[in-house]
């Protein structure tokens, strides 16, 4: 429970005094907002446990009950993040090495955990009286709430240089997450000091920092001397300082990495004076990539950017499709890569196609890349083909191409692909394909959802499901919801299921199917013995539209509204 | 007219849908419109029935009416078939279309 809140309850609670709706209401308000900050001072676990019996006694009022479930909320998301909101309780447990202490939120202002040195000063000045100001504290605790808090917070404050200490001592803290709060307020110097003390905590094995400004060189040097962090996460982040990430390379504990709706600013520029300023910059996150590549244990790259328009950022640039295929090739742990809505282009999924198939013989089975999300980015066919071509040699099991632009021209190119592909692996003709013997090697997970692959495409992948019968050697999941497919290719889809064997779930949701479509599926499902789960949810309302106009204008502004009305 | 139209089609596809749910042992999940509406629609009936079966389904169909021998005896145990009542005990349907196709598990 933050001091926030806690005013924020207060708040409420004159509010309703204001405006009583009846007199039972208002009293129990009042004395749950004063009895949460008349107890915040201590801070501790246990005094909030105890007040969430008088709370949940009352529950009379609206108010109340919200100041019950923000409080409960709070207490489940960790026990020990509930003491985080106050930066007094954070310092102490960090000094003290408290073993119950294992994730450390620094999401407040920084004088919430330590005084500057300019104020340490004063604080010297003032130290005289601070143990007088304390024991007047518990005394004045229901009085003068703000003033106990103050009195409360110069007692605990420790200085920067003691913070970092703490910092570089504590054993038991596995997790540090960083918010905008608490870093737009530090200095470089500053910044940079805690990212290094957070690199020498012994036992950090995660950090995250969101919506913050992040200088990467100093980020990947102080992490890099970290000797357990597997996990770092940036996460709406405003990155500077992007030319040099060495010092995040070959760390080999790192396993997985994230990046989250990012933005680049020119070095030396400030933040708040820039919010409008997207203009492209030389920044690029190619070093990054390198020194990812060359982390031994690196299974998990994330980056996404979960904005509805990426062409008001500057994402087209982040990386040169060279420094994407260098990830891939460099690296032989990496299972998993997403690179969402991030403007990848065709020249990037052929760079990144030639990394995946490039691999000798020799290197292939050291190579496990299995998962590769692409989702709403602009392959476009050439981008799309290749990368089908690669992953079907590569051994990747789960491929997403989600709102790619694939046309039915690549829709029915890809289907050839892999009907090739798979020709040559039931003849034994193709060349290992990296996987390791005792598993499948073949892709299993096909995600074309968002495609206008249309009727053509629909078909295309028919005659492909009709040639798989082998269990290893077949897809399992198929995703082709919003394909702008009608019964034509719908009903090429479901006589096709009439035979296949391998597929396990199907998904043509919000295709423009009508009752031929259901009628088809039914049929074929009495065959089927292998489907698991089907997706035919149409917009019934939309059919009926369609059919009074029947002019290919009106179908794809209909089909748009249908998609829309779906999002 | 377009209304009554799609809704006499619509009929056809939910009986359709359950014909085939009812000799499918596999299907688990069957995502459709055919149930929006609320009581009002005549898809109701046969939606909970489909609805019945993917229970059905998941309870182990396949492994009850399936896993029986040349002479037609159950391959699965009682407790099977008694386990896959109780996961459908809130439905008397379910139960009793259970019961029909072994009568024996009420010995």
């Amino acid at each position: 429970v933050n001091d926030k809140d806690c005013l924020l309850g207060e708040k409420k609670a004159k509010r309703g005094a204001e405006h009583p709706r009846t007199p039972n209401q208002t009293q129990p308000v009042k004395q749950t907002s004063h009895f949460i900050t008349s107890n915040i001072n201590n801070h501790t676990n246990d005094i909030i446990k105890r007040i969430h019996l008088p709370i949940a006694r009352t529950h009379q009022t609206s108010s109340s009950f919200h100041d019950l479930k923000r409080l409960e909320v709070k207490k489940r998301r960790s026990s020990t993040t509930l003491a985080m909101a106050s930066g007094e309780s954070v310092t102490d447990r960090l000094c003290s090495n408290d073993p119950t202490l294992l994730k450390l939120h620094l999401v407040q202002e920084p004088s919430k955990y330590f005084t500057r040195p300019e104020e340490e000063e004063d604080e010297q000045k003032s130290n005289g009286n601070a143990d007088d100001d304390v024991n007047s504290t518990s005394a004045a605790a229901g009085a003068d709430d703000d003033n106990v808090k103050t009195k409360v917070g110069k007692k605990k404050m420790i200085s920067f240089r003691a913070f970092l200490e703490a910092l570089q001592s504590n054993t038991s803290v596995t997790f540090v997450y960083m918010e905008r709060r608490f870093v737009r307020h530090l200095s470089r110097a500053e910044y940079a000091n805690v990212l290094y003390a957070i690199g020498r905590m012994p036992n950090v094995r995660q950090v995250e920092i969101w919506c913050a400004t992040v200088p990467l060189s100093t980020l990947c040097t102080a992490l890099g001397q970290s000797c357990r962090l597997d996990r770092l996460g940036l996460g709406m982040v405003t990155l500077v300082e992007t030319d040099d990430c060495h010092g995040l390379a070959h760390r080999a504990t790192l396993q997985t990495f994230y990046l989250s709706d990012f933005r680049f600013l020119e070095n030396d520029q400030d933040d708040a004076s820039n919010n409008n300023n997207n203009n492209k910059s030389s920044n690029n996150l190619d070093s990054l990539l390198q020194a990812l590549g060359t982390c031994p244990k690196l299974g998990m790259v994330e980056i996404v950017n979960h904005q509805n328009d990426s062409s008001e950022n500057n994402h087209t640039d982040w990386s040169s499709p060279r420094a994407l295929a260098a990830l891939v090739t460099s690296s032989t742990s990496l299972v998993h890569l997403t690179l969402r809505r991030v403007g990848l282009q065709a020249a990037h999924a052929t760079a990144l196609a030639g990394a995946i198939d490039s691999a000798t013989a020799e290197q292939r089975p050291l190579r496990r890349l299995r998962v590769l999300h692409l989702d709403e980015n602009h392959l476009g066919n050439a981008g799309s083909i290749a990368i089908v071509q690669a992953v079907v040699n590569g051994g990747v099991k789960d491929l997403s191409l989600r709102n790619n632009q694939i046309d039915a021209t690549g829709c029915v190119a890809i289907a050839d692909a892999l009907m090739l592909a798979l020709q040559a692996q039931q003849e034994g003709v193709a060349s290992s394909s990296g996987a390791d013997d005792e598993e499948s090697c073949w892709l299993e997970k096909l995600n074309l959802a968002m495609n206008p692959i249309e009727d053509r495409g629909g078909s295309a992948l028919a005659r492909l499901l009709l040639h798989q019968h082998n269990q290893q050697l077949g897809l399992k999941q198929l995703e082709l919801s919003r394909a702008n497919m009608t019964d034509v290719g719908c009903c090429a889809l479901a006589h096709a299921v009439r035979e296949n064997t391998t597929l396990l779930v199907l998904g043509l949701s919000f295709n423009r199917m009508k009752d031929a479509t259901y009628l088809a599926f039914a049929a074929s499902l009495k065959v089927n013995r292998t489907l698991q789960s089907i997706n035919l949810v149409s917009e019934r309302s939309f059919i009926a539209c369609l059919s009074q106009s029947s002019s290919p204008t009106s179908s794809h502004f209909s089909f748009s509204c249908c998609c829309r009305a779906a999002n | 007219v377009q209304q009554i139209d799609r809704r006499e089609y619509t009929i056809a596809v939910s009986a359709a849908l359950l014909d085939m749910i009812a000799e499918n042992y596999v299907l688990r999940n069957v995502c459709t419109m055919l149930a929006a509406g609320g009581v009002t629609n005549p898809h109701t009936s046969y939606a909970n029935q489909i609805r019945l079966y993917l229970r059905l389904n998941h309870a182990g169909r396949k492994h009850l009416f399936e896993g029986r021998d040349k002479d037609g005896l159950d391959v699965a145990a009682k407790n099977e078939w008694i386990r896959a009542i109780e996961t459908v005990h809130d439905d008397l349907n379910g139960i009793l279309y259970l019961v029909r196709a072994n009568p024996a598990i009420c010995d």
